[in-house]
C-alpha cells in the first residue's frame, strides 16, 4: 500500500531569498533525484521547481522511508541550506491532500499570478524528469499524468487562463492581431526606461526582424538595445526610424508628445500607409491622441493596456469557481480510482484465503461424516460459502464505500493487511498452497 | 434529366452536415474544446464528400460529366468550392473564424441549389467561349465571396482593435493576414473575372458582322454597366499595391461592395434580358413572303434569306430571338456576312403575313 507525502514550500509560506535558494536547476535536479533514490530505493519522487515553489512528491509504501523530516532534510542537504531555518517554510502533506494540492497547482489555481498557464508545462517537465531519471513509479506516474490532464481540462473548459495578467503581454496580444510575422517587421522603441525594457523583452520574443531603441542618450539606448540583439539611435533620427516602423513603443520622460500628429501626417506617403501599432505608455503621453484616428494606426496607452489586464483578473476570479468545481471533481474520482486500484487486489486475497480456510474446515468435517451423499455434499459447501462472503461482506463494503478524511484508505488497507496477515500470505503464495498450512492457524 | 428527390435528399443532408458543423465550429467561441473541433472539421470533410456525391449522381443522371451545366449543377459547385476552400485553409495553416464566414455563403448557395436548381440548361450557345466564360465567371465569384467574407472578417477585427473593448471578442487572425487573403482572392477572382467579361462580350459578338446576340441597345444594358461595375471595384482594390493609401479597411469594404455588386450581376443575368427590353411584339410567324420582300432590300441579303430558307421558317419577332434562331440554325455565318443588321430592323416592322405560307 501506498502513501503519498508533499514537502514543500512557495509564494506564500517563503520569501523570495529562500526559495531562491531551494530552486533546482535541471542538472542539479537530476543529481538530487539520484542521490534520493540511492537513499531510498523503494520510493518514487517528482521534483517540482519554478521561481514561485519548490515541492517534492513521495510516494512510498506505508511506514516505510522516507519519513517527512527525512524529506526535509534531504531537501536542506542537496540545497545546502540549514534544515532548522528551512523548516518554518516547509507544509507537509500526505494521501488526498498531496493529490488535492497537485491537481489545484497544475490548474494554476495555486499560483501567484491566478491562472498562469506556465504552470502546467513545469509541471509536466518535473514529471518528465522524473520519468526520464525512473524515480516516478506506479503511484507517481498516474498521478501526475492526471495532474496534467486536469490542468488541461481546467484552461480549456474555464476562463481562469484566459486574458493577460501585464501590461506587456496585453500589448503583445495586440501586436498577434495587427501583423502575422515579425521577421519582417521592425520594433523601434523611444525612451529607455525600466518600463520600456519591460515591454521591450516581451517584444523582443516575437523576434522582430529589427529592434531599434532611439533615445536622446545613446549610450543608455544601447545598453537597453544590447541584450535583445537590438541598435541605438539618436533622438534626431527620431522622424527616419518611423518611417521603417511597423511597432512603436515609446516611454520618454518629455512633458510635450514626441509623435505628433502633424509629424505622423508628414511620413504617411513615406511609410506607405503601412499598419502602424502604437503602444505609449509614458505618462504624460508621448503620442497625440489624434494620430490614434488615423487609418490603419492602432494607438494604444497605459490606460488602454492597464484596463484589459483589470477585466482579465476580474473574470479570472470568478472562474475560481468553476476551476475549484472540476478540481474538487478530479479529485474525487482519482481517490476512488486509486482506491479502487489498491484495494482490488487486497480484496481479492482476503476472500481466497478464507474460502480457503472454510474448504479446508469443510473437507474436515466431511472426513468425519461417512455416507454423505452427493446433494448433501454440495449443500454443505454452499453454506460454507455463503458463511465466508457473509461475514467479509461488511467490512469489505466499508472499505470499498467511504473514505472520510480521518481514516484514509491506506491505514485501513495496511490495517487489514496487518489483521488477517494477508501480506504474509502473499509473500507466501509463490511457494504454493503445498504446504496446506493456514498461517492463521 | 431533372433534379430526382434521391439527389435533393442528399444536398439536403450536405447541407445538415455543413449546418451541424458550423454550429459545432461556432461553440469554440465559448470554449476551445478538442471534441468540437473534431466535430467541425469531420462535417466539413464528410459535407463535400457527400456533395462531390451529389453532383456525381446528377452528372450521372444527365448523361453530361461537364459541371456548370444547368442551375442546380452550377449553385452545387460553388458551395463545394468554398466549403474546399476552407477545409484547404484550415488544413494548412488554420485561420480561425474563417468557417464562421465563409460556410454561410456556401450553405446559403447549396439551399438555393435545393430551392431554385432547375435542369434547365442556360439559353446559350453552345461554343468554347461559353464554357471559358461559364467556368471563369462561377470560380471567379467563389474568389470573390472568400474576398468578401474574409474582408468581413478584417472589418471586425479592425473595429475591436480601434474599439479597444476590455474583453476581447474570439480572435479571428491578424489583419496583415486576413488582408493577405482579400488581396489574393480579389486578385484571382478578378483575373477570373476579366477572362469571363471577355470571353462572354465575345460569345456574344460572334454573332459578326458587327451584329451581336445582345441587340444594339447592349451597351445602355444593366447586366453589362453591373458587370463593368463589379470589375471597375476589384481593379481599385488591386491596384492598392500601386497606390496603397487604398490598402487595409479601404479594400475590405470595397471587397463587400464588389461581392454584393457581383450578386446583383448574377441575379440581375437570371431575370434581366440582356439588352432593354423592346416593344413586346405579338410572336408571328415569318415567311418566306417575307424573305423575298428582304431580297428586294439590296444586295447580300440573298445570302441571308438563302439561310433563312433552310432552317429557320418560324421566327418570333424581336431582334434577340431572330438572331437566338438564327444561331440555333447555324445559319449565323451566313447572315453574318449580310448587312443584317437593317434586315433584323425591317423584320421587326413588318406587319404580320395573315396566314401567308409559302
Amino acid at each position: 500500500v501506498n502513501r503519498l507525502l508533499l514537502l514543500g514550500l512557495n509564494h506564500a509560506t517563503a520569501p523570495l531569498e529562500v526559495r531562491e535558494r531551494l530552486a533546482f536547476a535541471a542538472d542539479k535536479r537530476r543529481a538530487a533525484t539520484e542521490q534520493f533514490r540511492d537513499r531510498f530505493p523503494d520510493a518514487e519522487l517528482v521534483v517540482l521547481s519554478t521561481c514561485n515553489r519548490v515541492e517534492l512528491y513521495v510516494a512510498r509504501a506505508a511506514h516505510a522511508r522516507p519519513r517527512a523530516d527525512e524529506i526535509a532534510q534531504f531537501l536542506a542537504a542537496a540545497q545546502d541550506v540549514d534544515a532548522a531555518a528551512l523548516r518554518p517554510h516547509l507544509y507537509e502533506k500526505t494521501d488526498r491532500q498531496v493529490v488535492e494540492h497537485l491537481f489545484a497547482v497544475a490548474c494554476s489555481l495555486d499560483s501567484m499570478v491566478l491562472g498562469e498557464t506556465q504552470i502546467l508545462g513545469q509541471v509536466r517537465e518535473a514529471y518528465e524528469a522524473a520519468a526520464a531519471a525512473g524515480s516516478a513509479g506506479p503511484a507517481l506516474h498516474p498521478l501526475m499524468q492526471r495532474a496534467i490532464a486536469v490542468g488541461k481540462q481546467v484552461m480549456h473548459e474555464t476562463a481562469l487562463g484566459e486574458g493577460r495578467t501585464s501590461v506587456a503581454s496585453v500589448a503583445v496580444e495586440y501586436a498577434r492581431q495587427i501583423f502575422d510575422t515579425f521577421e519582417d517587421k521592425t520594433v523601434l522603441c523611444v525612451g529607455a526606461g525600466k518600463m520600456a525594457a519591460l515591454v521591450l523583452q516581451n517584444l523582443a520574443a516575437l523576434r522582430p526582424g529589427r529592434l531599434v531603441v532611439c533615445n536622446r542618450d545613446v549610450a543608455k539606448a544601447r545598453r537597453l538595445a544590447e541584450p535583445f540583439g537590438g541598435a541605438a539611435e539618436p533622438f534626431d533620427r527620431l522622424a527616419e526610424l518611423l518611417v521603417a516602423a511597423d511597432v512603436v513603443l515609446t516611454s520618454t520622460g518629455a512633458c510635450e508628445p514626441v509623435i505628433t500628429r502633424k509629424l505622423f501626417d508628414s511620413l504617411r506617403r513615406q511609410r506607405r500607409y503601412r499598419p502602424l501599432f502604437l503602444i505609449d505608455i509614458a505618462v504624460p503621453r508621448d503620442v497625440e491622441p489624434a494620430v490614434g484616428e488615423v487609418e490603419n494606426v492602432y494607438l494604444y496607452n497605459l490606460d488602454d493596456l492597464q484596463r484589459v489586464v483589470a477585466t482579465t483578473s476580474t473574470q479570472r476570479r470568478s472562474a475560481v469557481d468553476a476551476a475549484g468545481a472540476i478540481v474538487a471533481r478530479a479529485v474525487e474520482e482519482y481517490v476512488v480510482a486509486h482506491r479502487a486500484r489498491e484495494m482490488g487486489p487486497v480484496i481479492d486475497r482476503l476472500y481466497k484465503r478464507y474460502h480457503a480456510i472454510a474448504t479446508e474446515e469443510l473437507n474436515r468435517t466431511l472426513g468425519k461424516l461417512p455416507n454423505v451423499s452427493d446433494a448433501e455434499r454440495a449443500h454443505l459447501e454452499e453454506l460454507a460459502r455463503r458463511i465466508v462472503n457473509k461475514l467479509l461482506n461488511d467490512p469489505v463494503q466499508a472499505l470499498r464505500r467511504g473514505t472520510d478524511a480521518h481514516a484514509p484508505a491506506g491505514q485501513y488497507l495496511h490495517a487489514l493487511e496487518r489483521l488477517f496477515r494477508l501480506a504474509e500470505d502473499e509473500r507466501a503464495a509463490p511457494a504454493g498452497e503445498a504446504d496446506g498450512g493456514d498461517p492463521a492457524r | 434529366m431533372n433534379v430526382t428527390t434521391g439527389q435533393l435528399a442528399l444536398l439536403l443532408v450536405t447541407i445538415g452536415v455543413f449546418v451541424v458543423g458550423g454550429a459545432a465550429s461556432l461553440g469554440r467561441v465559448y470554449r476551445d474544446r478538442g471534441p468540437l473541433r473534431v466535430v467541425s472539421r469531420v462535417c466539413l470533410y464528410g459535407g463535400i464528400g457527400l456533395g462531390l456525391a451529389v453532383l456525381i449522381w446528377h452528372s450521372a443522371g444527365r448523361g453530361s460529366w461537364f459541371p456548370l451545366d444547368d442551375n442546380f449543377d452550377a449553385l452545387v459547385w460553388l458551395g463545394l468550392m468554398l466549403a474546399g476552400f476552407v477545409a484547404y485553409v484550415q488544413a494548412a495553416r488554420p485561420l480561425r473564424g474563417l468557417d464562421w464566414f465563409v460556410m454561410p455563403i456556401a450553405v446559403l448557395l447549396l439551399v438555393a441549389a435545393a430551392v431554385f436548381g432547375r435542369t434547365q440548361p442556360h439559353e446559350y450557345v453552345a461554343s468554347t467561349w461559353s464554357v471559358v466564360h461559364r467556368v471563369s465567371s462561377y470560380t471567379g465569384a467563389v474568389a470573390f465571396a472568400v474576398s468578401a467574407a474574409v474582408g468581413v472578417m478584417y472589418l471586425i477585427v479592425q473595429r475591436n482593435l480601434r474599439h479597444k473593448p476590455p474583453v476581447p471578442g474570439p480572435r479571428l487572425g491578424s489583419l496583415e493576414r486576413l488582408e493577405h487573403w482579400v488581396l489574393t482572392s480579389v486578385f484571382v477572382g478578378f483575373a477570373l473575372l476579366t477572362i469571363g467579361l471577355i470571353t462572354g462580350v465575345t460569345r456574344l459578338l460572334a454573332a459578326g458582322g458587327g451584329e451581336t446576340l445582345l441587340g444594339p441597345g447592349w451597351a445602355q444594358s444593366p447586366k453589362v454597366w453591373l458587370a463593368s461595375a463589379v470589375w471597375v471595384v476589384y481593379a481599385i482594390v488591386l491596384h492598392s499595391p500601386i497606390n496603397p493609401s487604398f490598402r487595409g479597411r479601404k479594400a475590405a469594404v470595397l471587397s463587400v461592395v464588389g461581392f454584393v455588386l457581383m450578386v446583383g450581376t448574377l441575379v440581375a443575368v437570371q431575370y434581366m434580358p440582356a439588352a432593354p427590353k423592346e416593344e413586346k411584339a405579338e410572336p408571328q410567324i415569318t415567311q418566306i413572303t417575307q424573305i423575298t420582300q428582304m431580297e428586294r432590300r439590296g444586295a447580300g441579303a440573298s445570302a441571308s434569306s438563302r439561310a433563312y430558307a433552310r432552317g429557320t421558317l418560324a421566327v418570333t419577332a424581336g431582334r434577340r430571338s431572330f438572331a437566338l434562331a438564327l444561331g440555333m440554325t447555324g445559319a449565323r455565318a451566313s447572315v453574318c456576312s449580310a448587312p443584317n443588321r437593317r434586315h433584323l430592323r425591317n423584320l421587326r416592322f413588318q406587319s404580320p403575313a395573315p396566314g401567308g405560307a409559302a
